[in-house]
Parts: structure tokens; C-alpha cells; sequence
């Protein structure tokens, strides 16, 4: 499972594009989400949450769509299924490496969000790895699972969102609010029963998928 | 399975019957709500949506999970019958809620935890049978549907806390609408479980109806590969 | 607030009800005798085929 884990990461490494596109993206719907917002009113720090995880949202699910869809062309997929590995290995090793993958486009889109709505840097990055941690672990399992099911489907790129959105919407609720009440300062104490939620949510993603992903690979 | 050919005699004159005690306690015999006027009849069509969609979603889960096992195309027709009437009823049940929320609440829509988990739900079940249709291969189609079905009610659950915890937090604007089912008058509890009852049957009759359409597509699927 | 006003919201939610389930029964209907007489076809050509 190493393996493909490092197999994975190798190649999205050699291939920063899909890096790139998914920071220009992250980049592109904080600035047009800030549009909805005028830049003096209070409204706008209290829809900055929910502005970061819109972005994170998309961004990542734009983002695993075309990491699939690269790997689809390039019949890795196809290979990989030759070897006797267990398929679950193949899924988790897969969703961990989205999950590094979108952790390390954050690392650059949180800076961009603290720099435009004008928050602490260190402050709210401390405050919020918790919960963006957790939220994009059950986001890559939640996202490895379906994009690999909308590969097989006629309309992928619509696909993907339109599986996924509505079943993490637990997910989506609890990294907002929990954002919203750590960011205005609360302890982590406050927001458990939020991060617990995340917790459940990134389990149950990860045994659903571990489980069902070999009946998606099949031919 | 039950024996066809009564349960076929049984079931529509039964829901004809019970359908029609259902509008008569509905239109004539309960007393009209003291604080919503007559409008408040909705509330019985409306809670009886409630209980087949979600009675459909179960239905999907299981069948869903019973195909993954066993791989029988019965539990295939059966998931997808279950998922387009759960649409039915969770569309007609979403629809009967904004008419009643418009009078009541001058509102068509409240973000009420209820309506916003079956907001998801029904986006669920679009989904489910979105993929089926775009499947590129009906076989695979089955298959990656009935993922998502053991999926969908894996996170009901979740997605029920989570809707249910964000609304708290906001003091809400619009009165939780179970302030009506104080239910104290029984004549309206028998009302309301006679209405239930009767389009939980229409929803029995629909799916064996939806069943039987199924398997003719089988039929003439594989008279089809016969032939050829 | 008026409450004869609201009746038509009434009538509106059980039309709707009504219409939505007759809708898709008609449509099940027609698709299920289209499929029957399908299925009749289709088993007197198998029937005629020179074995």
C-alpha cells in the first residue's frame, strides 16, 4: 500500500500542473465569492468560512476529477488491478494521497484567505488545522470513491460534484460552523461535538469506500 | 414474495377504501385547527409523504446492499423502484410543505432541519438515478448505484445531526413547525395515521406496479438476445 | 390574516399530491402494457424461427 501511496504522490509531483490549476482555482473563487461581499460591511467576516470552504470544496473536487481522469488515460488504473493487490489497499492508498494532496493546496489557499479578508495569520491557521484536517480527509474519501464511480459514467466532470456534494453535506455544515466558532475564538471543547462529526464522517467514508471499491473497478 | 394473485386482488380496492375514510376524516370530519385556520390540512398529506420516502430510502439501502452481496437482479429492480418512487413522495412531500409554509409562515421556503435533510435526500435519490441512466454500461450502472445507495443511508445519520445541530444554533426565525403536533385532539391523530396509512399503501401498489415493469424489461431483453 | 384567503393553498397542496401520483401511475401504465404487448411480439417470433 506504501507503494502505490508513493506511486501516487510521484506522480502528481512530476505533474505540478494539476497543482497549479487547483491554486488558481482556490484563488479564482475566493476573489468571485469576495465579489458577493462589500468589502466593508461585518456580513463579510462572517461569511469568510464559508468563502474558505466553498473554495475548498470545488477546487478539490475539480481536482480529483482531473487526477482520475489523467490516471484513466494513462491505464495506471489498469495495471494496478493486474497485480494481486488488495483493491480496499488500492482505495485507501489513493485517498490518502488526494488528502496530502489537498492539504498541501491549502497550505497556500489559507494564507490567501487569511491575506483577503484580513485575519490573523497565525491565529486562525492554528485554529482551523483541526478542523480543515479532518474535513479534507473525509473529503478525499468521500472524492476517490465517487470519482472513481462518475469515471465509468457518460457525463464525469458533472458527475463527481453532483455524487458528492450532497453526502458530504455533513461535512461541509460541520467544517463551516466549527470554522466559524473557532475563528471567533472559541476552544476546541466548544466545537467537539462538530469535530466528532467530522471524525464519524472521515470512518465511515474511509470503511465505505476501503469495502465498496473493488465492486467500483470492476469491469 | 406473496402470492400474486391476491395480494393483486387485495391491494387497490384496499387502498381505494382506506384512501377514501383518509379524505373524508381530512375534509369533513377533523375539527379545523384552532391557530392555522383550514390550512392546516395539509399537515396530514403532508406528513404522509413523510413516512414512504423514507420507507423508500430504507428500501434503496437494503436493496442496495442485498445486490452488492448477492448480485440477483432482483434486488436491482427493486432498489431502483424503491429510489423513483422515494423521489415521487420526497418531491410531492417537499412541495406540500412550501404550500403549507407560504400562508402559514409567508415563506416558500424555511431552512426547518426537516425540510433541509429531505432537501438532501431528495438530491440523493436524483443522484441515484442519475448515475443509473448514465452509466456506460447498464450492468456497471447497477452496480455503482447501489453504491451509492448503501452510501446515502450509511449517511443519513450524519447528515441528520449535522443539519439538525446547525439549526439550532441559529435561533430560529420561523416557529418549529412540530409546535403543531401537539397533537392532542385524537381525532386528529387518527387522521393523521389514517392518511399516513393510505398513501403508504398507494406506495406498496406503486412499487409491486413498478416491480412487474421491471421484470417485462427483463423479458423483453432477454426474448431480444434470443432472438438475435 | 384573512383565513378564506387560504384555502386555495389548500386545494393547491392535495391537487398537487394527486396529480403527481396519477402522473407517474398513467405513465407506469402505459410503459408496462407498451412492455407487455412488446413481450407477446417478441415470444410469437421466437415461436415462428425455424428451429
Amino acid at each position: 500500500m506504501l507503494a502505490i501511496l508513493l506511486k501516487d504522490l510521484r506522480i502528481e509531483l512530476r505533474t505540478k500542473e494539476t497543482l497549479a490549476a487547483l491554486l488558481l482555482l482556490g484563488l479564482l473563487i475566493l476573489v468571485v465569492l469576495s465579489f458577493a461581499f462589500d468589502p466593508m460591511s461585518p456580513l463579510r467576516e462572517a461569511a469568510a468560512p464559508g468563502v474558505l470552504w466553498v473554495a475548498v470544496v470545488f477546487a478539490g473536487t475539480l481536482g480529483m476529477n482531473r487526477s482520475l481522469l489523467r490516471e484513466r488515460d494513462n491505464d495506471c488504473l489498469q495495471g494496478l488491478l493486474l497485480a494481486p493487490v488488495d483493491r480496499g489497499a488500492i482505495f485507501l492508498a489513493k485517498a490518502l494521497a488526494n488528502f496530502l494532496f489537498m492539504a498541501a493546496a491549502q497550505v497556500v489557499l489559507v494564507p490567501l484567505f487569511v491575506f483577503f479578508f484580513n485575519l490573523p495569520l497565525v491565529t486562525t491557521v492554528t485554529r482551523l488545522a483541526p478542523v480543515v484536517l479532518l474535513g479534507l480527509l473525509g473529503f478525499a474519501a468521500v472524492g476517490t470513491m465517487f470519482a472513481a464511480v462518475s469515471l465509468r459514467t457518460r457525463a464525469r466532470e458533472v458527475m463527481l460534484p453532483l455524487l458528492m456534494l450532497p453526502l458530504a453535506a455533513p461535512l461541509i455544515i460541520a467544517g463551516i460552523q466549527a470554522s466559524t466558532a473557532l475563528l471567533a475564538g472559541a476552544p476546541l471543547a466548544a466545537v467537539a461535538h462538530w469535530l466528532n462529526l467530522l471524525a464519524a464522517f472521515d470512518a465511515v467514508f474511509l470503511v465505505v469506500g476501503w469495502l465498496a471499491f473493488e465492486y467500483v473497478v470492476e469491469e | 414474495m406473496r402470492s400474486p394473485d391476491l395480494t393483486d386482488r387485495i391491494l387497490p380496492p384496499a387502498v381505494i377504501a382506506i384512501m377514501l375514510a383518509a379524505l373524508y376524516l381530512v375534509f369533513v370530519r377533523v375539527p379545523t385547527d384552532a391557530f392555522q385556520g383550514p390550512v392546516q390540512r395539509i399537515f396530514y398529506v403532508h406528513m404522509a409523504m413523510w413516512l414512504s420516502t423514507f420507507t423508500a430510502f430504507a428500501i434503496v439501502g437494503v436493496a442496495s446492499l442485498l445486490y452488492l452481496v448477492k448480485r440477483t437482479p432482483h434486488w436491482d429492480h427493486l432498489g431502483r423502484a424503491a429510489a423513483e418512487l422515494g423521489l415521487l413522495f420526497c418531491t410531492l412531500g417537499l412541495a406540500t410543505g412550501s404550500i403549507w409554509a407560504k400562508p402559514i409562515w409567508n415563506t416558500w421556503w424555511t431552512w426547518d432541519p426537516r425540510l433541509t435533510l429531505t432537501l438532501i435526500l431528495w438530491m440523493i435519490y436524483a443522484a441515484y438515478l442519475l448515475l443509473r441512466s448514465l452509466a456506460n454500461e447498464p450492468q456497471q450502472g447497477a452496480t455503482l448505484a447501489a453504491i451509492l445507495g448503501v452510501s446515502g443511508v450509511v449517511d443519513l445519520y450524519l447528515i441528520n445531526r449535522a443539519v439538525y445541530w446547525w439549526r439550532s444554533i441559529h435561533p430560529a426565525v420561523i416557529v418549529d413547525r412540530q409546535g403543531g403536533t401537539g397533537l392532542a385532539d385524537p381525532l386528529m391523530r387518527a387522521t393523521l395515521i389514517v392518511t399516513m396509512l393510505a398513501f403508504f399503501l398507494v406506495f406498496l401498489w406503486l412499487l409491486r406496479l413498478r416491480l412487474r415493469a421491471a421484470r417485462l424489461q427483463d423479458a423483453v431483453d432477454d426474448l431480444r438476445a434470443e432472438l438475435a | 390574516m384573512n383565513e378564506s384567503a387560504h384555502l386555495e393553498y389548500l386545494i393547491a397542496a392535495y391537487a398537487v399530491v394527486w396529480l403527481g401520483v396519477l402522473i407517474y401511475v398513467t405513465g407506469l401504465a402505459r410503459r408496462s402494457s407498451a412492455l407487455e404487448r412488446e413481450v407477446a411480439e417478441l415470444r410469437e417470433l421466437l415461436a415462428k424461427r425455424p428451429r
